[in-house]
C-alpha cells in the first residue's frame, strides 16, 4: 500500500529536470579537470563505451545491472542524446529511490537487523523522501527533530538503534551529516584536530534527556504479570518520546564528572535555546545555509559514491587535517547544491552527465584527479539486486505481490548480508573486500545456482527460449550478465564449448556460471 | 623492537639483574638469556574459545555457593584437586580439574549483551567508529599458520565478532552447523569434478580477456581470494570438518550433541593447523527457569568440554593448545521471581586450560554469596595480556585504526603470572 503511495507521489511531485543541455555543474566539473590534467601532464582515458556506461550508471543510480531488454534498447539506439535520457530515466525509476534509501539506511542503522529497530519502516520513509526529491536539508531536519513514538514516526528508528544515547547520536550526527569525526573528543581533546570535549558533549547535549513517556518497565511487568519480553518491547515502541529541556549533558570523562551545555560547533559560548526544543534548534543549525559542514559533507559523499572516492577521504572525516584533492570544485558543487534546494537528484544528474564521470576504466590507473573510470567491487545491495535481475525474480515477484517480494528479498538479504558486510560500515574502499566465504558462496552457493538454472524463468531459460541460434544465445547471455556482446576471441571459445556439448542447456549454464564469477561481473568499472 | 612476548620492561629488568650480579655477561650470553625467557612465552600455538552466549551463571558452574541464600538448587562436588569444588552437574569436568585453572574474579561493567559480547571478545568497549578486532582475528594475524589451506580463524555456530580494523582477511570463517559439511565448500551436487574444472577454464578465459585491458590491482586481489577458495575446496584438510569420520565411541564420549560435535570438530581443526577456533554454545541467558535450563546445558557441556581436554591431552596437543571457556558476563546471585538469574558483570568466571596455563588452581575469590570480587579482580585486558603471553603475541603491538590512531592488541592489561607454567 505504501508502494502505491510512492507511485502517486512520483507522478505528482517530481520536479522535471529540464532536458538536453548538459548541466552547468557538469561543464564545470569537466573544465576543472581538463585544466588540472593539462597542468600536471596527466592523460585521461577515453570516453567509456556505451556498454561500460550503461552498466556503470545502472549500478550507480539504481544499484543493479540493466536487464537484457534495457541493454538491447540502449545499445541499439542511435539517438545522440541517449546517455542523458538514460540518466533521467534511471533517476525517475522506483529502483533509484529504493537503492538510495537502502544505502542511507545502511549508513544510519547499520547492516544488522536489531530487535528494537524497524528497518523496513525507516527505509520506506527514506524512499518516499528520495523518490519525491525532498531536499537533503529537509530530510535531515526531519531526522534530527523527529517527534512521536518509535511506532508512528519511522525516523525515530535511528534513535532506537542508538538506544536514545546522546553520545552515540552526537557521533552519528557529526559523522553522517557533517563529515566530522568527533569520536576522539569523547574522552579527551582531539590530539591533532580542533575538537575539544566541550564540542563533543556540547553536541550530545542537544540529544540528552530523551525517554519514552511513562516508561517504567518493572511496574509494567508487575502490572501485566507475565508479559513476555517481546510484548514489552512492542509496548515500548508505542510510547511517545519526550525530551526534557535541560540544556546540559552530564559526562564522565578523564576520571572526573562534568556538565556540558548544549553548544554549536565553532561557537565558543553555549547555544541560546529561546524556548524551542533542543533538537529543533540543532536541526536548524545543521541545515542552515551558512553551516560550513552540512552541504559540503553530502556533496563530497555523493561525489565519492559516483566517482569512486571523495574529494576528501574518508568522507566522514573531513577535518582540517584531511587533504582535499579539488577544493574549488567541491566549493562550487556545494554552492550549486544549495542553490538548487539541496536536491540529491540534481546533484547526481549533474555528476552523471559530466565527461569526467563517463571516462572509461580501460587501460588506465586511478588517481585523485579522476583521469580514469573508477573500479570498485559491487556492494552487498548491488550484488544481490544484480543476481535477482539475472534470476528474474525481480520482475516476476514485483509485478505479482509487493509484500511477498519484499519478504523474499529481505530473507535473502538477511541471510547473506553478513558475508558481504564491511566490518567498518563506512562505505567505500578501493581494495577488494572479499573473503574466502564470499568466494565460496559465489562459486557454489544457492544464489548462483538459482540464477543459472536453465529450468527456471531466469536468464538461461529466457535466452534459450528467445533465440534459436547459438550465436544469438551467447550474445543474450553476455548481454544479460555483463551488458555487452562477447568479443571475437571469447565467442570462439564459447561456441566451441557449446558445440562440443551438442548445444545442451547445461553448456549455457556453465557459461553463465563463469560470467557471474568473473571480475567483470563482480566489479563496477 | 620488542622481542616476541617479552615486554620492554622485563628485558631491561633482566639486564639490570645481570649487572647487579656482577657477572660480565657476553653479548651472546645475554642473547641466550633473553632467548630462554622468550621460550617460556609462546608455548601455545593455537587456541580454542568455548563461548557461552547469554552469560553463564558463575554460581551454577564454577563458583558454587551451596547453603547460602543465593546458592540455588545446585550443590558443589569435589574435584580431583583437593579444596576445589565445582557445580555438581559437571562431574566429568571435575575429573579434569588438574588441567583447569578457574578464574573466579573476572569483573567488568558491561551488562548489555551486545556491548558485553564486543567487550569480552575484543578487550575494548565499543565506542564510535573504530571496530576493534576479535581476539581470534588477532591470533589469526599474529601467529604463522601451519595449514596451507584452512582459514586461520574458524567460528563454529556463531558469527563471533569480526576482524574490525585488521581487515576482512582475518574475519572468521563461519560454520553454521557442525553436523553438516560447511556451506558451499563442496561443488553443487549436480556438478561433477570434470564439469567444475571446465567451468573454471571458462572463467579463466573471461578473466584473462578482461584483465588484459584492466590492469587495476583489485582484480588481481580478487583472483587471489578465489584461488584460496578453490584450494580450500580441493584441500585434503577439508576432512577436518567432517566429524562423522571419528568413530562412534569418541562421538558418544563427546555426547553427540551440537556442542559435543562442535568441540570434536574444534579438536580436528586444531590438529590440522587452524590457529583459532571459536565454538559458540547458546542458551545461557536464563532470566527464567535458570536451574532447569542450566541443568540441561551442563549435561551437554560436561561431556563435551571434558572430552576435549582429555582428547587434547591424549593426543599430546594440550601443551600447545590454549583452551578458554567464558561468556559475556555472569548472572545475579539473587534469584528473581521467575526462578531465573539476570545479568551480572561484577563477578563472573572464566576457565583456562593448556597452552602454558598452570592447571589445578583457582585464581581470585568472590564473597560468600557471590556478589562481589573479594580477591584479585581480573579485568578482560588482564586476561588477554596473559593469553597473549601464552601465545607469544606482543600485547603492546599497535595497529592503525581508520582514524589513524594506534590501537594496541591489549588495552593495558597485567599478566597474571600465577596462571603461567
Amino acid at each position: 500500500m505504501k508502494r502505491a503511495f510512492v507511485l502517486i507521489l512520483l507522478v505528482v511531485v517530481v520536479p522535471s529536470i529540464q532536458p538536453a543541455e548538459p548541466p552547468v555543474a557538469a561543464l564545470r566539473i569537466d573544465s576543472s579537470y581538463a585544466t588540472i590534467w593539462k597542468e600536471k601532464g596527466i592523460v585521461s582515458t577515453q570516453r567509456s563505451s556505451d556498454e561500460e556506461f550503461l552498466r556503470r550508471i545502472s549500478l550507480d543510480l539504481t544499484g543493479r545491472i540493466p536487464t537484457l531488454d534495457q541493454s538491447l534498447v540502449f545499445l541499439e539506439s542511435k539517438d545522440p542524446g541517449k546517455r542523458e535520457k538514460l540518466i533521467r530515466q534511471l533517476l525517475d525509476s522506483a529502483e533509484y529511490g529504493e537503492y538510495f534509501a537502502a544505502l542511507w539506511t545502511n549508513l544510519i542503522l547499520g547492516h544488522e537487523k536489531e530487535r528494537f529497530v524497524d528497518r523496513e519502516a525507516f527505509q520506506d520513509w527514506f524512499e518516499e523522501r528520495i523518490a519525491s526529491d525532498t531536499g537533503w536539508d529537509r530530510i535531515v531536519s526531519l531526522l534530527i527533530s523527529a517527534e512521536g513514538s518509535f511506532q508512528d514516526t519511522p525516523q525515530l528508528n535511528w534513535f532506537a538503534r542508538q538506544k536514545l544515547n546522546p553520545n552515540n547520536l552526537a557521533d552519528d550526527t557529526a559523522r553522517l551529516f557533517l563529515g566530522i569525526q568527533l569520536g576522539c573528543a569523547r574522552c579527551h581533546n582531539h590530539p591533532h584536530d580542533q575538537w575539544k570535549l566541550e564540542d563533543f558533549y556540547g553536541l550530545a547535549a542537544f540529544y540528552s534527556g530523551m525517554k519514552p513517556e511513562r516508561f517504567d518497565p518493572i511496574e509494567k511487568m508487575k502490572a501485566r504479570e507475565l508479559k513476555s519480553q517481546k510484548e514489552l518491547e512492542e509496548f515500548r515502541r508505542t510510547l511517545p518520546l519526550k525530551q526534557d529541556s535541560d540544556p546540559n549533558v552530564f559526562a564522565e570523562v578523564q576520571g572526573g564528572r562534568k556538565t556540558y551545555p548544549a553548544k554549536f560547533l565553532l561557537t565558543p559560548q553555549p547555544a541560546h535555546l529561546s524556548g524551542e526544543s533542543k533538537r529543533k534548534a540543532l536541526a536548524k543549525w545543521v541545515t542552515a545555509p551558512d553551516n560550513p559542514f552540512f552541504a559540503k559533507a553530502l556533496v563530497n559523499r555523493v561525489w565519492g559514491m559516483m566517482m569512486g572516492k571523495g574529494f576528501v577521504e574518508p568522507v566522514d572525516d573531513m577535518g582540517s587535517l584531511s587533504d582535499n584533492s579539488n577544493p574549488e570544485l567541491l566549493a562550487f558543487l556545494t554552492e550549486d547544491f544549495k542553490q538548487h534546494g539541496y536536491s540529491l537528484r540534481l546533484l547526481l544528474w549533474a555528476i552523471a552527465n559530466s565527461k569526467t564521470y563517463q571516462l572509461s576504466s580501460r587501460g588506465g590507473t586511478e588517481g585523485i584527479y579522476y583521469q580514469c573510470g573508477k573500479v570498485e567491487m559491487l556492494n552487498a545491495d548491488q550484488t544481490l539486486n544484480s543476481f535477482l535481475v539475472i534470476t528474474n525474480v525481480d520482475e516476476k515477484l514485483r509485478s505479482r505481490n509487493r509484500g511477498d517480494y519484499e519478504e523474499k528479498r529481505d530473507l535473502i538479504y538477511r541471510h547473506h548480508v553478513f558475508l558481504f558486510d564491511n566490518d567498518d560500515n563506512r562505505g567505500k574502499e578501493t581494495e577488494f573486500r572479499g573473503t574466502i566465504s564470499q568466494a565460496l558462496f559465489l562459486l557454489n552457493g544457492k544464489m548462483t545456482n538459482e540464477a543459472i538454472r536453465p529450468l527456471s524463468d531466469g536468464a538461461t531459460s529466457i535466452v534459450l527460449r528467445r533465440y534459436p541460434d547459438t550465436e544469438l544465445r551467447l550474445d543474450g547471455l553476455f548481454l544479460t550478465a555483463v551488458s555487452r556482446r562477447p568479443f571475437p576471441a571469447e565467442k570462439k571459445v564459447m561456441l566451441k564449448y557449446v558445440e562440443q556439448r551438442g548445444d545442451a542447456a547445461a553448456a549455457y549454464e556453465d557459461i553463465l556460471w563463469a560470467l557471474l564469477n568473473s571480475n567483470e561481473f563482480l566489479f563496477n568499472h | 623492537m620488542n622481542h616476541r612476548g617479552v615486554c620492554e620492561c622485563s628485558r631491561r629488568e633482566l639486564l639490570r639483574w645481570s649487572w647487579r650480579a656482577g657477572a660480565a655477561l657476553s653479548f651472546s650470553q645475554l642473547l641466550g638469556i633473553t632467548a630462554l625467557f622468550a621460550q617460556n612465552a609462546g608455548k601455545a600455538k593455537s587456541c580454542i574459545l568455548l563461548w557461552m552466549a547469554g552469560g553463564p551463571s558463575q554460581i551454577d558452574t564454577f563458583d558454587p555457593k551451596p547453603g547460602t541464600p543465593t546458592g540455588g538448587e545446585f550443590k558443589g562436588i569435589s574435584t580431583t584437586v583437593p579444596g576445589i569444588q565445582i557445580c555438581e552437574h559437571l562431574p566429568l569436568l571435575a575429573k579434569e580439574m588438574k588441567d583447569l585453572a578457574i578464574l573466579r574474579s573476572m569483573t567488568s561493567r558491561e551488562g548489555n549483551h551486545d556491548r558485553a559480547r564486543y567487550y569480552v571478545h575484543t578487550g575494548y568497549a565499543s565506542a564510535g567508529v573504530t571496530q576493534h578486532p576479535s581476539f581470534g582475528a588477532v591470533v589469526a594475524k599474529e601467529l604463522v599458520s601451519q595449514s596451507q589451506t584452512l582459514p586461520a580463524f574458524i567460528s563454529i555456530n556463531g558469527p563471533s565478532v569480526g576482524a574490525g580494523l585488521l581487515g576482512v582477511n582475518f574475519a572468521p570463517f563461519v560454520i553454521r552447523d557442525p553436523d553438516k559439511t560447511p556451506e558451499n565448500l563442496g561443488r553443487s551436487r549436480h556438478v561433477t569434478r570434470e564439469r567444475f574444472e571446465q567451468r573454471q577454464e571458462l572463467l579463466e578465459v573471461l578473466n584473462a580477456n578482461f584483465d588484459a585491458t584492466h590492469p587495476q590491482p583489485e582484480f588481481h586481489k580478487k583472483e587471489q581470494i578465489y584461488q584460496r577458495a578453490l584450494d580450500l575446496m580441493n584441500s585434503p584438510a577439508l576432512t577436518a570438518f567432517d566429524v562423522s569420520r571419528e568413530n562412534d565411541t569418541i562421538r558418544q564420549r563427546y555426547g553427540n550433541t551440537k556442542i559435543g560435535n562442535s568441540c570434536l570438530m574444534a579438536r580436528r581443526l586444531i590438529q590440522n593447523g587452524v590457529k583459532f577456533v571459536e565454538v559458540e554454545m547458546d542458551g545461557w541467558d536464563t532470566h527464567r527457569d535458570n536451574f532447569k535450563t542450566t541443568r540441561r546445558l551442563l549435561s551437554e557441556l560436561d561431556p563435551a568440554f571434558s572430552s576435549l581436554i582429555r582428547d587434547l591431552r591424549e593426543t599430546g596437543l594440550l601443551e600447545t593448545t590454549l583452551v578458554i571457556w567464558m561468556g559475556e558476563f555472569g548472572r545475579t546471585p539473587e534469584i528473581n521471581a521467575n526462578a531465573g538469574r539476570d545479568h551480572w558483570p561484577q563477578a563472573w568466571c572464566a576457565v583456562l586450560a593448556g597452552g602454558g596455563i598452570r592447571g589445578g588452581q583457582v585464581i581470585g575469590t568472590t564473597d560468600s554469596k557471590g556478589y562481589e570480587v573479594e580477591q584479585q579482580p581480573i579485568r578482560v585486558p588482564d586476561l588477554y595480556a596473559t593469553l597473549s603471553q601464552c601465545l607469544g603475541i606482543d600485547a603492546n603491538k599497535a595497529h592503525s585504526s581508520p582514524l589513524g590512531r594506534p590501537i594496541r592488541i591489549v588495552d593495558h592489561g597485567n599478566v597474571i603470572s600465577t596462571l603461567l607454567i
